[in-house]
């Protein structure tokens, strides 16, 4: 029986536990006529995505609810358009002088 | 020609002493033990033993297996001829703090490949563990000396020696801390308690003698060789870049034999306080080892920031 990588790699995964949030799944499969006698076992063992789940995914619902506040400048009224070319103007005209 | 006979003095001056100094740790254990113990010349003894004996090797042996002994004996012998031990002269781009580091790591990780290189179980347990231990202990050890390299700035050794033997005792708790977060590194590297225990038997309690397990004869001897070589270098980095009073700042006779008389005391005070810290506690859990090793990361981030 050899060594593998997992040893290397799930010690120190275990030791940075709060950072890189490593994941285990274990499953058995029972025999047939019993609930306690075990045929198979197995293991998944993986690493939380941690860049997604608290970094990407927050940035995402903070720039879908600031565009959803934005969405409201077009509503389709071609009036409140003109409304916003005249207030540029004025603008334009105060900075101008 | 004189820098030449010196240089070559401090050559084997790591090799030739540091059984030495495994004795007296060793001694000064028994004695807190209740016993007598070996005397202190008995590593020499075992090294000769071990130098006259036949090894045995595995078949599914490779060329890393064979080719390991030689290459961390090697890297011991190169940094111990280049970090600052009597004095500082010969300031190389040897005695550089990442060079230095780094050649030391080039040992471990040919260590942990030779443990693996059997198909041993339990020199593939050893070698994951002290991989994992080494990437953590690693970050304490740059720091606590880097924290000197902010104060000389400049990251040479000979450079860090000078400096800080110039300096007034008032700018000295930022050091303290530093030399505490490198005496943990210290302890880790050296495979002393609370990391390691050096003379266990049961391969459950293993970390560096599991990698060594395959080895006999005259490899082992240079392996063990090398190990008591490693302890006796990172003894002289902690007397002197620390405590650097007394080191020889020119080749007259009076500065270089005040200069190992000063040297060989400090080693000898630091080493008794290995043997008694190792005397009074035990060996951690390995899972708790992490806690200890970012302590002393936390305490050279501590030291840098007060002497930033």
């Amino acid at each position: 029986m050899e060594m593998t990588a997992t040893g290397f790699s799930r010690s120190l995964l275990r030791m940075l536990k709060v950072l890189a949030l490593p994941t285990k799944i274990l499953r058995q499969e029972l025999k047939d006529n019993s609930k306690y006698a075990v045929k198979k076992y197995s293991v998944v063992l993986g690493v939380k995505d941690v860049y997604t789940t608290y970094f990407y995914q927050p940035l995402g619902v903070v720039f879908n609810k600031v565009s959803e506040y934005v969405k409201h400048i077009q509503s389709g009224n071609v009036n409140v358009y003109v409304f916003y070319i005249f207030i540029v103007l004025i603008v334009l005209l105060f900075l101008a002088v | 020609m004189i820098s030449i006979i010196i240089w070559t003095l401090q050559l084997i001056l790591v090799p030739v002493l540091s059984p030495l100094f495994v004795g007296i740790v060793r001694k000064i254990k028994a004695h807190f033990q209740n016993r007598q113990g070996a005397g202190i010349f008995q590593p020499y003894r075992e090294l000769w033993k071990l130098f006259h004996k036949d090894e045995v090797e595995s078949e599914d042996a490779s060329w890393i297996f064979r080719a390991a002994p030689y290459i961390i004996f090697a890297v011991t012998i190169v940094v111990g001829a280049s970090i600052p031990i009597i004095g500082t002269f010969f300031a190389s781009r040897l005695s550089d703090l990442l060079t230095i580091v780094y050649c030391l790591a080039l040992g471990t990780f040919f260590l942990a490949l030779a443990g693996m290189d059997t198909g041993n179980a339990f020199g593939g347990s050893g070698s994951s563990r002290e991989m994992t231990v080494a990437a953590l202990t690693e970050a304490g050890l740059i720091f606590s000396i880097l924290a000197l390299a902010f104060l000389a700035h400049s990251t040479n050794l000979v450079t860090i020696v000078q400096t800080v033997s110039d300096l007034s005792l008032f700018s000295f708790t930022p050091i303290i801390l530093a030399f505490v977060a490198f005496l943990i590194a210290l302890l880790a590297e050296s495979a002393r308690f609370p990391f390691d225990n050096p003379a266990t038997h049961l391969e459950l309690t293993m970390i560096h003698e599991a990698m060594i397990l395959e080895y006999s004869g005259k490899k082992l001897a240079l392996i063990e060789w090398a190990s008591a070589n490693k302890f006796l270098i990172f003894l002289s980095l902690g007397v002197n870049l620390f405590f650097p009073w007394g080191s020889a700042a020119s080749f007259t006779p009076g500065a270089l034999l005040l200069g190992l008389a000063v040297f060989l005391l400090k080693v000898f005070l630091l080493s008794a306080g290995v043997a008694v810290l190792e005397s009074s506690i035990a060996k951690y859990r390995f899972f708790r080892l992490q806690d200890i090793l970012f302590t002393s990361f936390i305490l050279s981030i501590i030291a840098i920031s007060l002497i930033i």
